[in-house]
């Protein structure tokens, strides 16, 4: 196995070619999303280059890309020219779409997911397809955590996360139905997005479990995130002061997130921030069953007519799709019901602490590639539907773990603001 | 062939279990990991047995589990991994 390579030395290994000189007014530091929307078009040309200058050299250590192949800009607007990765379960014609699966190697899309195209239309390239644990369930992507090689970067948009923490695209987009988005950001240390459900076009995406599936974003950082949230439309809203929740009793992590997530909500209590305990546990420990029913009950009808094709050539699905026909249509209906009546139950969090603040996984990534990690910490919130974004807390030389911060439903432009706000203080 | 696993399979102390059951694979068709004495199990410990699971396939071995606590086998469930091992027993039930 390949020694550890930490981000330090990747960024090393780039040159000082691609390094930022700002003071020549170069944006050709590919890492940055807030950079590259400053940068001039020129500037956003020779960015393009050390990006994939910044991929050939460092992917055949992260594998973080299934196919590298630029497409072309078709439109002009505020993403002109600002390449990103689209996880390979979104459909793309001239591109593979391999949905991480041997089975369909070579595939290419019937369509563009719509999400693509609309990233298109704003002038964005799609650089490439980023490698996916298998159908977006639990077999891993081959794909290494830049931040250390001999351990996962998570899963299952294994790819979209490693390749913006290698900074080799300014963004990525990634899927949650569980913690596909939020545990991976957590474990490479960048910023992962997954906004309200519904809230991005799920059209051209493979499903998993259509009441849980959400579209998200990686970026290398809060203000990035914000700017390209920015850049899509959205509302990015006003800075508010706001009075964040912490879980009390905190919820069941491993010791260094437990150490890392007290540390960082002691520091905001120093810098003058209001935090108030909120009693969630009893909340949100039965969602992780409970959401936990649903992907598999909706999983396994969406893949049983593959697996009748398939068998166990599926893998993990396999197991998915024999376990998941095990529950019966009124497990499932008692499942969404408990989660609808702990949306109601949050909405009265939600009144007090408008933000609520949680670890965004258990803990750091696991040794090796065969294990992409607990899901626990986000699985409750993506079943919930609420915004909910990791940025990294401070961590000295550890691996990284991500602070995760949610909000109700709709107030997506809220939890980015507080992000943005709260990054500084983890400087 | 069954491995009596001791304590707390957690980061930092997993190295031991992946190298001494790994050794084990090319010598026997089955291994069988006895998880009445874990105390404490951890998502770095969950990637050490998962990994050994897939390098138990790899070899023509197969990896089973058994004895688990009730909290050992409720970190299998919600990672959605109870299926991926044939799981024997629960905290006192030994197997025959």
């Amino acid at each position: 196995m390949t020694s550890p390579l930490f981000r330090r030395d990747l960024l090393s290994l780039i040159g000082a070619s691609l390094v930022a000189k700002r003071g020549e007014g170069m944006a050709a530091n590919p890492e940055l999303f807030e950079d590259w929307l400053r940068a001039t078009p020129a500037e956003r040309k020779q960015a393009l280059a050390a990006s994939l200058e910044r991929i050939r050299r460092l992917d055949d250590s992260i594998h973080a890309w299934v196919e590298v192949l630029p497409q072309p800009q078709i439109a002009d607007g505020p993403l002109a020219g600002i390449p990103f990765g689209a996880k390979d379960i979104m459909e793309t014609r001239a591109l593979v779409t391999e949905y991480g699966s041997p089975i369909y190697k070579g595939r290419h899309g019937t369509e563009d997911a719509a999400m693509i195209r609309r990233l298109e239309s704003l002038g964005a390239i799609l650089l490439g397809k980023t490698h996916t644990a298998q159908f977006a369930h639990r077999t891993p992507a081959p794909t290494r955590n830049p931040r250390n090689l001999e351990h996962t970067p998570g899963g299952s948009s294994s790819g979209s996360a490693a390749a913006v923490a290698a900074g080799m695209v300014p963004f990525a987009m990634g899927t949650q139905t569980a913690g596909s988005i939020l545990r991976p950001a957590s474990y490479c240390g960048v910023t992962g997005f997954k906004p309200t459900f519904g809230t991005l076009p799920l059209t051209g995406v493979l499903p998993f479990a259509h009441s849980l599936d959400t579209l998200g974003l990686f970026t290398n950082t809060p203000q990035g995130m914000l700017a390209l949230w920015g850049a899509l439309g959205q509302p990015t809203g006003r800075d508010e002061e706001i009075t964040l929740g912490v879980p009390e009793p905190l919820l069941d992590v491993e010791p260094a997130m437990a150490k890392a997530f007290s540390d960082a909500v002691a520091v905001l209590r120093k810098r003058g921030w209001k935090l108030q305990p909120a009693p969630l546990k009893p909340l949100l420990d039965p969602l992780i069953e409970e959401s936990r029913i649903v992907m598999y009950y909706e999983g396994a009808r969406f893949h049983q007519e593959r697996y009748k094709q398939y068998g166990d050539r599926l893998e993990a699905v396999a197991e998915l799709v024999r376990d998941g026909l095990k529950i019966s249509d009124q497990r499932c209906r008692e499942a969404l019901a408990v989660i609808a009546k702990s949306k109601e139950k949050l909405a009265e969090h939600y009144q007090k602490t408008p933000i609520i603040l949680v670890p965004a996984a258990t803990g750091p990534a696991p040794l090796g590639l065969a294990f992409t990690g607990n899901s626990a910490m986000n699985a409750p919130w993506t079943a919930l539907g609420t915004p909910a974004i990791s940025i990294p807390m401070p961590v000295g030389n550890s691996l990284p773990l991500g602070l995760q911060l949610t909000a109700a439903p709709g107030q997506d432009a809220r939890v980015l603001r507080t992000a943005v706000r709260i990054a500084p203080v983890f400087r | 062939m069954v491995v009596e696993c001791t304590g707390r399979v957690i980061s930092g102390g997993t190295d031991e279990l992946r190298h001494d059951v790994k050794a084990l694979f090319p010598h026997t068709k089955r291994v069988i990991l006895d998880l009445t004495n874990v105390t404490q199990l951890d998502s770095m410990g969950l990637g050490a047995i998962v990994s050994l699971y897939a390098s138990a396939k790899a070899a023509g071995c197969e990896l089973k589990l058994i004895n688990l606590s009730k909290r050992v086998r409720e970190i299998f469930r919600v990672t959605n991994l109870l299926s991926v091992f044939e799981v024997y027993g629960e905290h006192i039930i030994k197997m025959p």
